[in-house]
């Protein structure tokens, strides 16, 4: 009889079947394209922004598909690094840690009794430690380089295009370096946010922190900015600026915080949600918040120093 | 055959069904197993099964891949199923990962036809998936060659349109 009754877990059985089908395949067929178009916008939706657009010069077939009209865009400098970088960058930050283990006892405590042969001791241990972790940040380095050169080149490409050019771009998210490429970062948010009217943007400086003043778009026309994540970088004195006021999300992380909670919350009139994360900052005071016109309905502290003794919330009305 | 049909009845619980593979090759599955279909589920509400369901596009080898992939994840669409049938979700991940790494051209393309054909939402799903993982990462020119398309415009078309949208061509 023919009639074959299966049975459940014959794992083996399909993947003998699969390895025999497969070694009869006709590698010049181009099955992928003679798929229905409903299937391939199924495929095209799982893919990112930026494949989904690169599939358009495959063929005449694939430019004329209607794909499902991107807005949300990310741009991670990550995704250009290779993973060597990162598993260098796990050694540098475990020889880092060893190496700020070490100092500590010395700094916190033999400051005032210094002896010469512990002083000696130590600054040997130090020296040893910088020659350690100096060619790991080297190699750091250049990769950094090498990957910003190229993120620099898409994001303007993709930001600065010229006149003419049209996207929708609700939701955008650049992750970055920061230090000397902080002049084409200022000229990103300015454009993300003035040329292109963003919606929910996000701005991921990795290292030293750059500011950016959100006045200069006090004057533009064309602001949407509603939710806004800014790691690493402070809109010093920005507060009161317009794009702040129409903000009903605000999140500032790492060094983006510098304290004055009540400055923002006086200015922001409209913030409904406001969260503080990795902020390495330490106030005596804690956190306290006295703005009685505020109408945040949220308000997050993750992982900062100053909520480590979270003292007082008042008037949150 | 009767026999085997009873012995199904007892541990299945349900009605069975045949599924009848373009090449001829019959499978007998639950109610529940072959519902996971959309296309037989409408069918055995219609009740238009009594005499086996012939698949006129689906190859054998492709059928007995789906017949076990529901087989499978029977338990998931049937809670109330028996607990023999139903696999512990650990079981189904490995079965769906080893089914879709094994999953290559053009077996994958036939998978897709015939999750399509019997709307089976989670199997096309998973499919596509992984074609859409096999895409991701490559340059135009890679995919083209991994799945052998041919690029037909000329090259100053090619250009125009690389233009329009450089930010995404920059490698």
């Amino acid at each position: 009889s023919e009639l074959r009754h299966q049975e459940s877990g014959t794992i083996p059985v399909v993947i003998a079947l699969l390895v025999r089908l497969s070694k009869e395949r006709n590698t010049n067929e181009d099955r992928l394209s003679s798929l229905p178009d409903e299937i391939l916008i199924l495929i095209l939706d799982k893919l990112d922004a930026r494949t989904t657009i690169t599939t358009t010069i495959l063929s005449k077939r694939w430019l004329n598909l209607p794909r499902r009209s991107h807005t949300c865009y990310d741009f991670a400098v990550d995704d250009l690094l290779p993973p060597r970088y990162h598993r260098l960058k796990r050694l540098w930050m475990e020889a880092k840690a060893a190496y700020e283990a070490e100092k500590s006892p010395y700094v916190t405590t033999n400051r005032d009794a210094v002896n010469l042969s512990d002083f000696y001791a130590m600054k040997d241990k130090m020296d040893q430690w910088t020659r350690r972790i100096r060619p790991l940040t080297a190699a750091l380095e250049r990769y950094e380089r090498w990957a910003m050169r190229h993120y620099v080149k898409r994001v303007d490409a993709f930001l600065l295009p010229p006149d003419g050019v049209h996207r929708t771009i609700q939701k955008l998210r650049l992750q970055t370096f920061g230090r000397k490429w902080n002049q084409f970062i200022q000229r990103w948010v300015t454009a993300a946010i003035a040329r292109w009217g963003v919606e929910d943007f996000e701005l991921n400086v990795e290292g030293r922190c750059i500011a950016y003043d959100f006045k200069i778009l006090d004057g533009c026309q064309n602001l949407q900015l509603k939710r806004l994540v800014l790691f690493n970088c402070p809109p010093l004195g920005s507060f009161n600026s317009l794009t702040f006021q129409r903000l009903t999300r605000l999140s500032l992380c790492k060094t983006s915080y510098f304290g004055l909670a009540n400055r923002i919350l006086t200015h922001c009139v409209h913030l409904l949600d406001f969260s503080i994360r990795y902020c390495p900052g330490y106030w005596a005071g804690g956190l306290r918040i006295n703005v009685p016109t505020s109408r945040l309905k949220n308000l997050l502290v993750d992982n900062c120093k100053f909520g480590e003794n979270l003292s007082a919330f008042t008037a949150l009305s | 055959m009767a026999a085997a049909a009873a012995e199904a009845t007892i541990d299945g619980g349900g009605k069975m069904i045949i599924l009848i593979s373009a090449d001829g090759k019959r499978f007998e599955v639950t109610e529940a197993v072959a519902s996971q279909s959309q296309l037989i589920s409408n069918m055995i509400e219609d009740d238009c099964t009594e005499n086996g369901v012939r698949l006129p596009n689906v190859d054998g080898d492709i059928l007995t891949m789906v017949v076990d992939y529901c087989n499978m994840h029977a338990g998931d669409a049937a809670a109330d199923g028996d607990t023999t049938k139903a696999s512990s979700t650990e079981e189904l991940k490995k079965f769906d990962a080893e089914l879709v790494q094994a999953l290559e051209n053009p077996v994958l393309f036939k998978l897709i036809l015939a999750a399509n054909f019997l709307n089976i939402k989670s199997l096309l799903d998973m499919t596509c998936q992984r074609v859409a993982d096999m895409m991701s990462g490559k340059t135009p020119e890679q995919m083209r060659e991994t799945f052998s398309i041919e690029n037909d415009f000329t090259p100053e078309e090619e250009a125009a349109i690389r233009q329009e949208n450089a930010w995404a061509f920059d490698d």
